[in-house]
């Protein structure tokens, strides 16, 4: 090898360990993804990734959990994909039992709080999940927390209920959205709605509304107020005269749906289409209604329109205690409106001037959202198909509020295997002893066919060997 | 060029699996691989990817064992004189030599596929971090294989060759981990440099370009460095 070479050979070589060096901080700076797993659980979302645009300072959070396991692991993963879209946020995991002290400094009562720093402020998410850890990242930017007034004692389900016909999911995703949910009896004879609610959430009324409260929430409209009422004609609530001025009408009912139904209950209707362009549909492409009841759409002012209808073979059966499911000359042909929203806005004059350059006018924006079925939000259904996202989509709207991160966390499943002594046995005895133990006996048995071969050999060319000798004097 | 490389790789992968040495570190890592399986279902859930996570390091100290034979035992058994004065060149020997230790451990790696199966067959396991667990190994493999390649190169000692490129793989396998209690743009580095922090992707289901660049660039590095050693040899 000539001294010409070896400098030929040793610059290539640098050239090589440089491109390499670039290649990876190439792909350091600039690194794709697939995420193969299933939902996608490690990928963060378009809202997280726009919301982390918005972080401009150091971002820092800490969550609390057993620092072992796949939990921690699971946490830490998804931690650093946040620090991976904004090197502002930074993130550790902190073992409370381990670090005790830590976690009475942050009063840490429970395992998998996570607490969140930024400029000073301070939020905790309940969760190591991205809707969560986002949402409290929500929070921090915005700064303040609305509150969405619940309306309570006219038969509604509760907020605080964790059953099937509860309402302690929704509750959940208001706080999760950075809301404070506040339950308000207005049935009490309260003269008006407070004026800290953002909006009114009035979901599924058992009992007719006594007058002073339609009376409060008639005027709590009027004067811009957000409304998002969810009735059925399964109650004895009427809410027309909530409704009818502002060009809605309850047509009560059993809306049934042969074409889009789940299973072979035709009332349990699978809502396809959300023809509105209204933010409220906005991500939804299916919604799940149990018995729903019919609405009319008939904008008197402002604009109203169809958020969610059923499909043309469906129809109202007005009376659905007789019995027959069968359309019939009494009923309404569909297809039905069974969720609509109404946006009216108005100039409004209050008198003198407040000071130099303030208009004496100014703009009151009335919203309502109407649901002909009272029970797709309650915890036995807020989670099928697009219901959480429209109930989540309908809160933003009513509060004037940027986009909701909603749902966006997809855990990894729950994939239970209960390893039992037998299918432990089991799993040892094959990967263990039968599988490893076929490799052996099998590389046993060659080396003993090919030892029998060459001894078959050595006896062949030893018996040879005498004939020739007898043969050589002949 | 390929066909000799390829060749060089059939004659290693068949001399290393048609040998005690090679039916006994494949089955021996298949049972501790079993073993490895009932620790993480221990947790009553059918993910992998706590069983992904040791078998990496199992796959580091595997991949040593089965590099040791590219050339320090060619040269312990005398048969390393005839390859290099055989008409092929360096480039092809290196390349078959990585490709014969690598393909021999992707037959040990196929071997373990009986885990997932059997979990499978009881269980739901997401597909996802099982089909990326396995890409994983695949390409760590591939480059704990150049690492050990290199080593073996430079001796003519198979304990030292064994010993030599465990101890470099485990060291880059927990510098990442000692980087922790580091912090700046140093623990940014060691970080990236351990292979420790490029398979945590593949075990939850993601395949990302860096640790693709990461484990692809350690092995060209092993193929340059193997290359420059027996250019010092020679």
């Amino acid at each position: 090898m000539t001294s010409r070479f070896r400098r030929r050979l040793l610059l290539g070589m640098v050239l090589a360990v440089s491109a390499v060096v670039i290649g990876n901080v190439a792909a350091y700076a600039h690194n794709p993804e697939l995420d193969l797993s299933s939902a996608d659980s490690f990928t963060l979302s378009s809202q997280t990734t726009a919301l982390l645009g918005q972080v401009r300072h150091p971002l820092q959070i800490t969550a609390f959990l057993t620092a072992t396991g796949p939990a921690a692991s699971d946490a830490s993963y998804l931690l650093a994909r946040y620090h991976e879209l904004n090197h502002y946020v930074s993130w550790s995991v902190v073992d409370p039992d381990a670090n005790p002290g830590e976690a009475r400094r942050y009063g840490i009562s429970a395992y998998s709080t996570v607490v969140l720093s930024y400029q000073g402020r301070r939020v905790t998410s309940p969760d190591v999940q991205e809707g969560d850890i986002s949402t409290a990242i929500l929070r921090l930017l915005r700064g303040r927390t609305e509150t969405v007034c619940v309306l309570t004692g006219d038969g509604e389900p509760s907020l605080s209920d964790s059953g099937p016909n509860g309402l302690s999911d929704v509750s959940a995703l208001l706080r999760q959205n950075a809301f404070e949910s506040l339950p308000v009896d207005l049935s009490l004879g309260v003269a008006a709605v407070p004026s800290a609610c953002s909006a009114v959430l009035e979901m599924g009324p058992q009992q007719p509304l006594p007058t002073p409260e339609v009376s409060a929430l008639e005027s709590y409209l009027r004067s811009g107020g957000r409304m998002m009422v969810l009735t059925s004609s399964l109650s004895s609530a009427d809410p027309n005269p909530l409704l009818q001025p502002w060009g809605i009408g309850f047509l009560g009912g059993l809306v049934l749906d042969p074409a889009r139904s789940q299973g072979v209950d035709w009332s349990d209707v699978v809502v396809q289409d959300l023809p509105s362009l209204s933010p409220v549909d906005q991500g939804v492409s299916s919604l799940q209604f149990p018995a729903p009841s019919g609405l009319l759409v008939n904008p008197t002012q402002g604009t109203a329109s169809a958020l969610a209808a059923t499909s043309s073979q469906s129809y109202i059966d007005p009376n659905p205690q007789s019995g027959s499911v069968a359309f019939s000359p009494g009923d309404v042909p569909g297809p039905i409106v069974v969720a609509a929203a109404v946006d009216v806005s108005r100039v409004v004059t209050s008198g003198a001037a407040a000071g130099p350059g303030v208009s004496p006018t100014h703009v009151e924006r009335t919203r309502l959202v109407v649901v002909g079925c009272d029970t797709w939000m309650t915890n036995g259904f807020l989670n099928n198909l697009g219901n959480r996202r429209f109930f989540a989509n309908a809160v933003a709207w009513l509060t004037d509020q940027d986009a909701l991160v909603v749902a966006t966390s997809h855990a990894p499943g729950d994939r239970p295997l209960p390893l039992t002594p037998a299918l432990q046995f089991e799993l040892l005895g094959i990967t263990v002893g039968a599988v490893p133990g076929s490799m052996i006996s099998l590389a046993l048995l060659r080396s003993a066919l090919i030892r029998r071969r060459e001894n078959r050999d050595a006896a062949r060319r030893a018996r040879r060997r005498p004939v020739r000798r007898r043969r050589r004097p002949g | 060029m390929l066909a000799q490389a390829l060749a060089i790789a059939r004659r290693d992968i068949r001399s290393i699996w048609l040998s005690a040495f090679g039916v006994g570190c494949g089955a021996g890592f298949l049972a501790l691989s079993g073993v490895l399986l009932v620790v993480d279902l221990r947790a009553d859930q059918a993910r992998l990817d706590g069983w992904f996570s040791p078998l990496f390091v199992i796959e580091a100290l595997l991949a040593s064992l089965f590099s040791v034979r590219s050339f320090a035992e060619e040269e312990r058994t005398g048969s390393l004189e005839i390859l290099m004065t055989m008409p092929l060149g360096p480039w092809r020997l290196v390349a078959g030599k990585i490709l014969g230790a690598g393909g021999a451990l992707v037959i040990a790696l196929a071997t373990t596929v009986v885990c997932p199966l059997m979990v499978a067959l009881v269980a739901n396991p997401d597909p996802g971090p099982i089909l990326t667990g396995y890409t994983g190994l695949v390409l760590a493999g591939l480059a704990f294989v150049s690492v050990g390649v290199v080593v073996s190169a430079a001796t003519d000692s198979f304990l030292v060759a064994a010993t030599g490129s465990s101890a470099v793989l485990l060291a880059l396998w927990f510098g990442g981990v000692l980087a922790g209690g580091l912090s700046g743009r140093l623990r940014t580095v060691l970080t990236y440099l351990s292979p420790s922090s490029h398979v945590t992707g593949f075990l939850r289901g993601t395949l990302s370009l860096e640790d693709a660049v990461y484990f692809l660039s350690l092995a060209l590095l092993g193929v340059l460095g193997t290359r420059l050693v027996l250019e010092a040899r020679r």
